[in-house]
């Protein structure tokens, strides 16, 4: 038998049609499908992963924004307002001079103690511990440890919140401190209100209760001699 | 010879073959394309866009509420920063009370100086067992890792013309 095909003879291709016409059409599916599985399922199994994803964001999403809403909604403006006054009290926005003068008055009334003389220290200070912004105020006891050791107890419930930073005592009759009070320039705080906001803690509300035990301002200074008046 | 007669031979092995062929071709044809329509549905239900929707809706109620989130941020920035001010603060009342506590009381305290990290003290006393009591003390507390991580003692003198004895001291705070 001669086995050599010669196809330019349509027998040939009869014969072969003929032979393997069964295999013809399940090879045109089976291409159409790995063509499908390839262009088309693939990339709607891929699309569906990402719309489940931005799904899933999405709705993580809203539920943070529903409850910011809710926890905005709760606040009370009083409380708010009240709050925002004792916390600028005791860290406020600028350099307060009258707070801090009437704060030293109030301190050497309550301590019994008597000052002399104080200024105030030129240019602002950052205090590295805390990187907060300071300013300084070198003030005068007239008295020795005993006077400035209750000095120092009346000053430390006072606001703004200070610091005291250096003590020199010599004698009974004349001891120098420097007082450092804070301040704070931040006006606003951005809000994502993506983000998860949260109420005031049990902590912060000591925080404040606390501080507006502080601190009452009885009286009035007169600047210019820095001379204390009652 | 008639173009109908065909004397191509086939066996039953070749019949299995295609066979299994044909159920392997449309099978497969048949699921990738149910599995892509199946995943096309899938992703269109889970299209997102009525959540955005309410988003925006959510997020134009919280910018009415603006005003009070500012403030409740505005304070909890405060209070992080105050809360590390108090903790932060030096104890120096502290540190010259436990020391003036200590101090007899025919004892002068002549001189303190206080800063962040030293502390330098002088005291007086016409008696020198005070002065010894003195200096016995601040080195107790030096033991008791009670304000000074290191403590000197820069001198013990007498003034002959007062008779008083005069101690001089000086260390490092913790």
């Amino acid at each position: 038998m001669d086995l050599n095909i010669n196809f330019s003879n349509s027998t040939t291709f009869r014969i072969l049609y003929l032979k393997y016409k069964e295999y013809i059409l399940p090879s045109i599916f089976g291409l159409l499908g790995i063509l499908i599985f390839f262009y088309f399922t693939l990339s709607n199994i891929q699309n569906y992963q990402n719309e489940k994803s931005d799904l899933q964001n999405a709705e993580n999403t809203l539920s943070i924004l529903n409850k910011n809403l809710n926890i905005a909604t709760s606040l009370s403006t009083n409380n708010l307002d009240n709050y925002t006054n004792t916390v600028t009290s005791a860290l406020p926005q600028t350099k307060d001079f009258e707070g801090i003068l009437n704060s030293i008055a109030d301190a050497e009334n309550k301590s019994g103690v008597s000052l002399g003389d104080y200024n105030f220290q030129i240019g602002d200070l950052k205090t590295n511990l805390v990187n907060q912004n300071s300013i300084g105020i070198n003030l005068t006891i007239l008295g020795g440890a005993t006077q400035v050791e209750e000095f120092l107890g009346a000053i430390k419930n006072e606001l703004p919140l200070n610091n005291i930073t250096q003590i020199t005592i010599q004698g009974v009759n004349t001891s120098l401190i420097t007082v450092s009070f804070y301040y704070d320039p931040t006006t606003t705080v951005a809000f994502n209100p993506v983000l998860p906001l949260s109420t005031l803690s049990t902590d912060d509300l000591k925080t404040i209760r606390d501080l507006s035990v502080f601190n009452s301002n009885f009286y009035n200074i007169s600047s210019q001699s820095g001379i204390l008046s009652h | 010879m008639n173009d109908e007669i065909n004397l191509l031979r086939i066996n039953k092995k070749s019949n299995n073959g295609i066979l299994i062929f044909k159920i392997v071709s449309y099978t497969f044809f048949g699921l990738s394309l149910l599995l892509g329509l199946i995943f096309f549905y899938l992703s269109k239900i889970s299209d997102p866009s009525y959540v955005t929707v309410q988003e925006s809706y959510v997020e134009n109620k919280i910018k009415a509420q603006n005003d009070k989130i500012s403030k409740l941020l505005f304070i909890k920035d405060r209070l992080t920063k105050i809360n590390n001010i108090l903790k932060s603060r030096d104890n120096f009342e502290g540190y010259l009370s436990t020391i003036l506590n200590g101090i007899p009381s025919d004892v002068s305290t002549d001189s303190v100086s206080v800063d962040k990290k030293n502390i330098s003290a002088s005291f007086s006393s016409q008696n020198l067992k005070d002065i010894n009591n003195v200096s016995d003390f601040l080195i107790g507390l030096y033991n008791k890792k009670e304000i000074f991580s290191n403590i000197v003692i820069s001198s013990v003198l007498l003034d002959s013309g007062t008779g008083k004895y005069s101690l001089s001291i000086s260390g490092q705070i913790f």
